[in-house]
């Protein structure tokens, strides 16, 4: 990180504890939250920035969260809707864990199948999508055989 | 190789060349020498689950497995089942499993005979789920096929009309392209093979070409694998009777192809497929549809562990 991002990135105040979720894309910032169920009966420090200047993508979102460390769905999520991400888990102020998200090989229960005749969508059962490709996603429906892109994709 | 005993068959993509080449070795055995197995399942009973009509396919499977010698019951009409009182399929399908041995399934649904498999303990057959898979339609298909070309390897295959819709088609050229063959899509505007089928045929390196009318595809075609094409997917009747001539077969459709050209089609045929053509060396239709008895068996024979 060079220092004038540093410097943005600190324009953002410091949190003791919780999760700082970094290089978001800046287009899906808002979705993000509120995958994270993020909402205003939150009663921990939530700080959410988009559009800060980066290096590598660009322009970027920043959030973070005290108090809050993300599941492995809420991870496999955000591994979906922004694969740049990066996750920082802060204890007494300092980054005890830092990882960039990974989208597993099989996806499952947190994507919507769009097929409206897919078996995951007429019975009360969880999908399953293994990755076909990564880099521009594409997504096959484990149940259905279908193709989706990312855009295609609901997040539940 | 895994073992075929206890395992499903649910679609195309769960197989490999290896595997399905052995499917169509244990055809050849029903085919050639069906006696020997005809007490295999005596103490055995395949429950055909029918929540979509299709009379042919639930035939097809009941007389394989009563030429096992097993026992067949079941339903062939939705109205008849508790689904029509709200029951999910999974809750019929954990009813059915105590008391069957084995369940071939036809259901309107994509995925549900997935699903089924994933929650039964015993072996599930895809009958057909909903646009998706047909898997013993295919292996009945490459069965034809490799009887009378003695091979799967590196054919000319032309598929011709509904791409669509056509579900047999998507399972039959995945199936196909394991093995090389080269795949003519002919088809006619709005018929054509999906694009992510085709896009994952491109992902998979094999070699295709889509084509609007015959003439241009027909040269050294091997074989021709024809479906209907539906009156009720298109607008009005001129655009209709308009496609129907392109793409209708005939003696004279025929002239200039390579002689050792083979037909197939799933049946049942309307007007896509000449009557004349039927006495000709092209037409092996009949007898893919023939095949589906011991193509059945081989598969029940299979996952029951009956031949391993």
């Amino acid at each position: 990180m060079s220092k004038n991002e540093k410097k943005a990135t600190r324009t953002i105040s410091q949190i003791e504890r919780g999760t700082v979720i970094d290089h978001l894309d800046p287009h899906v910032v808002f979705q993000v939250v509120r995958i994270l169920g993020i909402d205003d009966q939150i009663e921990d420090t939530v700080t959410v920035g988009t559009n800060f200047h980066s290096n590598v993508l660009g322009k970027k979102g920043i959030i973070k969260i005290a108090n809050r460390f993300l599941t492995q769905d809420a991870v496999d999520k955000l591994s979906v809707i922004s694969p740049s991400a990066t996750v920082s888990m802060i204890e007494d102020y300092e980054v005890k864990r830092k990882f960039k998200v990974k989208i597993p090989e099989l996806i499952e229960a947190i994507l919507k199948c769009p097929n409206p005749n897919c078996v995951t969508n007429t019975e009360e059962w969880p999908t399953r999508f293994r990755v076909a490709v990564r880099d521009p996603l594409l997504l096959f429906c484990t149940y259905c055989e279908r193709y989706f892109g990312k855009h295609d994709i609901e997040i539940l | 190789m895994a073992s075929f005993a206890n395992r499903s068959i649910i679609s195309m993509r769960d197989f490999t060349r290896e595997e399905i080449l052995h499917v169509l070795d244990v055809t050849r055995m029903m085919d050639e020498r069906a006696e020997e197995f005809a007490t295999a399942l005596q103490s055995e009973i395949l429950a055909t689950l029918f929540f979509e009509p299709s009379t042919r396919t639930r035939l097809s499977f009941e007389s394989a497995m009563l030429r096992l010698g097993g026992k067949v019951m079941g339903f062939a009409d939705p109205g008849s089942s508790s689904t029509k009182k709200g029951e999910s399929l999974a809750d019929s399908i954990k009813i059915v499993e105590s008391y069957a041995d084995l369940i071939a399934m036809r259901h309107p649904v994509e995925g549900s005979a997935r699903l089924a498999a994933e929650i039964a303990d015993i072996p599930v057959l895809n009958a057909g789920d909903g646009a998706n898979q047909h898997p013993s339609q295919t292996f009945l298909d490459l069965y034809t096929i490799w009887q009378e070309k003695g091979t799967l390897e590196s054919l000319n295959v032309g598929f011709m009309g509904d791409l669509k819709y056509g579900r047999t088609v998507h399972s039959l050229a995945h199936a196909l392209a394991k093995f090389g063959c080269n795949l003519n899509f002919v088809s006619p505007k709005g018929l054509e093979m999906p694009t992510d089928i085709l896009e994952e045929l491109a992902r998979d390196g094999v070699s295709f070409r889509e084509h609007l009318n015959f003439e241009d595809a027909k040269g050294n075609l091997d074989i021709l694998y024809v479906t209907r094409i539906q009156r009720e997917r298109f607008g009005g009747e001129l655009d209709y009777d308009k496609v129907r001539e392109g793409y209708n077969i005939s003696k004279s459709f025929l002239e200039g192809c390579n002689p050792n050209l083979r037909i197939l089609h799933p049946l049942p045929r309307v007007d896509e497929l000449s009557e004349e053509v039927d006495n000709t060396p092209y037409a092996i239709y009949f007898r893919q549809a023939a095949n589906g008895i011991p193509t059945r068996m081989a598969l029940i024979a299979l996952v029951m562990g009956v031949v391993s």
